[in-house]
C-alpha cells in the first residue's frame, strides 16, 4: 500500500477492522509483526521513535487535550518538547488557533474544559500542525462529535488541505465523511485491505463484494426514505 | 514543644517520607509484581501498632528524636506511596496517547503531564500522611523525643486531666491547621486554575526549602541532646519512668545535685517504663534513675526470687550484677519498699482486726478480690501469692488500675492490689495488709548510676550517698499524696521535702 505526497488517504472500514491499529504502525505506537514501513523511503524500524512521531501530526478520536494548561500550550507543546522558547511557541500558537477558526484573544487563555468538542478538536488539528510536520495522522478525529460540528470541521480540513499541502492519513467508518475529504479511499475489513482507489474507481468498479455492498448500502437506505416518503403522502 | 513537635516529628519525617515514596511510587507504578511489594511492605509497616515500633526502634536508634523520626518516617510513607501510584495510574488514557502520539519522550510525559495531572491525588496523600504523623508523633514522647505528647505523658502520670486535654487539643489544632495549609497550597498549584508550572514549582520549592532547613538544623539539635557517652555540656542527665512516684524521685535527684553540687542537670522524664530507662542507661543516653530493687531482680536481670532471700541479699546480688555487666554502681537504697500490697477499706481493717495478708485468710470465706490481669496472670503475682498465704476468694473480678481502688472504697470489691506508697490509699479511705510470710520481693527504691559518671564527678557519689534513707514508706506516702490527689507540682512538693531534709539535719 502506498500513500502519495500530499495527497488525503482515507482508511475505511468498520469497528475493528484494524485501520487504526494500521495508523499507528505508522507512528511507531504499535510495531508490526512482519513487513516493513517506509516514510520517504526510510523504514521506520530504523528511525528512533520518539523524533519519528515528533515528526508526524497526531490527531485521535477523544482529542487528549492537556487539562492543566491553557490552549495556547496545549497547541504549542510539540514545540516544547522539541525545546522551542515560549515566546515562539506562543506567536505560533496564535497562528495556529487562526488557522483552525479559534479567535486567540479569545481562546488562548482558556482551558480545555471550557470548551466545546468541537472546538477541542480544532485545537487538537492546530497542535498536531505545531512542529509543520510533512505528514498528518487522523485516527476518527470527528468521531466523537455530532453531524453538524463534524460537517463544519470537515470543511475546515479541506480548507487546509488546500492551504497547506499536507500529506493526511485518515481514518473513518463514516462513508459520507470518506467520500468528501478523500483523494483515495483504502476499504478494510477483518484486518485486510479490500480494494485502493479513488471515490468513482471504488463507485464504478468496486473489486470484491464487500466494497459493492459497503457502497450499494447509501443507495439502499435511501431507496427506503424515499419510499417512506412516498407512502406518507 | 510545639515547634519541636511541629518541625522535627512532622515537617521532617514528611519531607522524608515524600523523598522516599515520590521515587518509589514513579519506578513501581507499571510493575504489578514491585507495585503489590511496595504497597504490601507498607501496608505492613502500618498496622504495627506504633507503640510497638517505637520499641523495636530503641535498640537500633536509641531514645530520643532518631528513633521517632525515623518511625514517624516509615508511618507516612504508606499513604503517600498509595496516593501517587493511585494516582498515577488513574490518568486518562487519550491524554497518554496524545502525549505519546507527539512525541513525549518518558520523563516528559511523567513530569510535563503525569505528574501535574496527578497532583491532586498525591496533595490528598500527603494531607493523611501529615494527619498521620501529628497524632503518632504524640507518642514519641515515650522515648523522649519531646512534642506535644510530652503534655499528654505528663498529665496521665500525675492524673491531670487539664494537661492532657492541653496536649491532645493543641495536637488535634496542629493536625487541622496542616491540613488546611496543605489543601490550600494544592488547590494553588491545582491543574487548570492557573498558568501552570509556576505555583507548582513554588509549592514544591517551599516543601524542599522547609525540609532542608530541618534536616540542617538536626545534627545541631543531637548534639544539644549528647547522646555519646561522654558529657559533652557537662550536664548531668536524669531520667525516669512514667508515674508520679518516679517523677517526684527523678526531680529529687535532680534539685539534690544542683544544690549540693555546682554541677548542672538535664532532665529527660517520663521515659516509657522500666526497660526504656534501663536500656538508655546502659547505652549512656541518660546517666541516672532510680529503680527498685525487685523490678532489678525479676525484670531487668530476669533471674526469680529464692526462697530465704531478703532484702539485704538482693540488694547484693543487684550491686554485683549492675557492677559486672552493666557498668552501672547501685547506691544506697532512699529509704522505702515500694512493694506491691494488698490493701482493704479501713473501716473493715479495724472492725475485722486485718493487719496482715494471714488475717484475711479463712476457710470460709466471702472475700471478692479485684485485681489487673496483669497481676492475675504472672506467677509472682496472685497465683503464687494464692498458694503462698492459701489464700481464698469467694469470686475474682478483673479491673484496670484506675478502677480498684473505687471499687473498693464503694464496696465492689473487698481487696485489691496496690503499691505500698501509693498517695491515694488514704483519699480513699484504704489501708494496706503487711505481707507477713514475705511473698513478695523486696522493692526498695535505689539510685542506679553510671560508674563512667561518677568517676567523671567524684562528688556525685558523696553528695548522692547523703540520700541515704531519707525516704520512710509514710514519707513517700505523703510525697505522692501532695502531688497526686492535692495536685502540686512535683517541683515545689521536691524542694519543700528537701528543705525539711536540710532543716532536720541542722538540728
Amino acid at each position: 500500500m502506498s500513500v502519495y505526497a500530499g495527497e488525503v488517504f482515507v482508511l475505511l472500514g468498520s469497528s475493528g477492522c484494524g485501520k487504526s491499529t494500521l495508523l499507528k504502525l505508522i507512528n511507531r505506537l504499535l510495531e508490526p509483526d512482519a513487513g516493513t514501513i517506509e516514510i520517504n523511503g526510510v523504514p521506520t524500524s530504523e528511525q528512533s521513535a520518539i523524533p519519528l512521531r515528533r515528526s508526524i501530526g497526531y490527531v485521535i478520536q477523544h482529542i487528549g487535550l492537556f487539562p492543566h494548561w491553557n490552549i495556547a500550550d496545549n497547541v504549542g507543546c510539540p514545540l516544547r518538547i522539541c525545546g522551542i522558547s515560549a515566546s515562539e511557541r506562543n506567536q505560533r500558537s496564535k497562528k495556529l488557533l487562526d488557522l483552525v477558526g479559534l479567535d486567540p484573544g479569545q481562546f488562548a487563555n482558556r482551558f480545555p474544559a471550557e470548551l466545546s468538542g468541537g472546538q477541542q478538536q480544532r485545537v487538537g488539528v492546530a497542535r498536531a500542525l505545531a512542529a509543520d510536520p510533512d505528514i498528518l495522522l487522523m485516527d476518527e478525529p470527528f468521531g466523537a462529535l455530532d453531524g453538524v460540528t463534524r460537517e463544519s470541521l470537515q470543511e475546515q480540513i479541506l480548507k487546509l488541505k488546500k492551504s497547506l499541502n499536507k500529506t493526511i492519513l485518515f481514518v473513518t467508518h463514516d462513508l459520507f465523511e470518506a467520500l468528501m475529504l478523500a483523494d483515495r479511499i483504502g476499504v478494510m475489513h477483518e484486518g485486510k485491505i479490500e480494494q485502493i482507489g479513488t471515490p468513482q474507481s471504488l463507485l464504478q468498479t468496486p473489486k470484491t463484494r464487500f466494497v459493492r455492498e459497503l457502497f450499494e448500502r447509501p443507495a439502499r437506505q435511501l431507496e427506503i426514505f424515499q419510499q417512506s416518503k412516498e407512502e406518507d403522502n | 514543644m510545639l515547634l519541636d513537635h511541629l518541625f522535627y516529628l512532622t515537617v521532617f519525617p514528611i519531607f522524608l517520607a515524600t523523598c522516599i515514596s515520590l521515587p518509589l511510587a514513579i519506578c513501581v507504578r507499571h510493575h504489578p509484581l514491585l507495585r503489590s511489594t511496595a504497597l504490601g511492605f507498607s501496608g505492613i509497616i502500618q498496622t504495627v501498632p506504633s507503640l510497638a515500633m517505637l520499641a523495636f526502634l530503641l535498640p537500633l536508634c536509641g531514645i530520643g528524636k532518631t528513633s521517632a523520626i525515623v518511625a514517624l518516617t516509615l508511618y507516612a510513607i504508606l499513604p503517600m506511596l498509595q496516593n501517587t501510584i493511585t494516582g498515577l495510574r488513574e490518568l486518562p488514557a487519550s491524554v497518554l496517547e496524545a502525549a505519546d502520539g507527539m512525541g513525549f519522550s518518558s520523563m516528559q510525559r511523567l513530569f510535563l503531564v503525569e505528574i501535574p495531572l496527578a497532583f491532586p491525588i498525591i496533595i490528598g496523600g500527603l494531607r493523611t500522611a501529615t494527619t498521620i504523623c501529628v497524632g503518632v508523633a504524640t507518642l514519641s514522647t515515650f522515648i523522649g523525643a519531646g512534642g506535644l505528647g510530652d503534655l499528654i505523658n505528663r498529665g496521665l502520670s500525675l492524673n491531670r486531666m487539664p494537661l492532657i486535654l492541653l496536649g491532645a487539643g493543641t495536637a488535634a489544632c496542629l493536625a487541622l491547621v496542616l491540613d488546611y495549609l496543605i489543601e490550600w497550597v494544592g488547590l494553588e498549584c491545582r491543574a487548570g486554575k492557573r498558568p501552570s508550572g509556576l505555583p507548582f514549582r513554588r509549592g514544591v520549592c517551599l516543601l524542599l526549602c522547609l525540609g532542608l532547613l530541618t534536616g540542617a538544623t538536626w545534627p545541631l539539635n543531637k548534639a544539644d541532646t549528647s547522646l555519646s557517652t561522654t558529657t559533652h555540656t557537662g550536664s548531668i542527665r536524669i531520667g525516669s519512668k512514667n508515674f508520679t512516684e518516679q517523677l517526684i524521685l527523678g526531680e529529687l535527684l535532680a534539685q539534690w545535685i544542683e544544690r549540693e553540687t555546682s554541677l548542672k542537670v538535664e532532665r529527660i522524664f517520663n521515659l516509657g517504663g522500666t526497660v526504656v530507662c534501663h536500656n538508655a542507661l546502659i547505652n549512656g543516653e541518660i546517666d541516672m534513675y532510680v529503680e527498685y530493687t525487685g523490678t532489678s531482680l525479676m525484670t531487668i536481670l530476669n533471674e526469680r526470687l529464692e526462697s530465704g532471700s531478703n532484702r539485704n541479699n538482693v540488694l547484693q546480688r543487684i550491686r554485683k550484677e549492675y557492677s559486672d555487666r552493666f557498668r552501672c554502681e547501685v547506691l544506697s537504697p532512699l529509704g522505702f519498699d515500694n512493694t506491691y500490697a494488698l490493701a482493704v477499706r479501713s473501716t473493715d481493717a479495724t472492725s475485722k482486726s486485718w493487719n496482715t495478708i494471714s488475717d484475711i485468710t479463712s476457710d470460709k470465706t466471702d472475700l471478692r478480690g479485684g485485681f489487673t490481669a496483669e497481676f492475675m496472670e504472672r506467677p509472682d503475682g496472685l497465683p503464687g501469692l494464692i498458694e503462698s498465704y492459701g489464700l481464698q476468694f469467694a469470686s475474682l473480678h478483673d479491673l484496670g488500675a484506675e478502677m480498684m481502688y473505687q471499687a473498693l472504697a464503694e464496696g465492689e470489691v473487698d481487696v485489691v492490689s496496690a503499691f505500698s506508697t501509693d498517695g491515694r490509699m488514704e483519699e480513699f479511705d484504704l489501708v494496706p495488709l503487711k505481707d507477713d510470710r514475705h511473698y513478695f520481693p523486696p522493692y526498695q527504691a535505689i539510685p542506679v548510676v553510671r560508674q563512667s559518671i561518677l568517676q567523671e564527678h567524684p562528688v556525685l557519689r558523696e553528695s548522692l550517698q547523703m540520700l541515704q534513707n531519707k525516704i520512710s514508706n509514710p514519707q513517700m506516702i505523703r510525697l505522692n499524696h501532695e502531688v497526686q490527689v492535692l495536685k502540686e507540682e512535683p517541683v515545689s512538693t521536691v524542694t519543700q521535702f528537701i528543705n525539711r531534709i536540710k532543716t532536720t539535719q541542722q538540728k
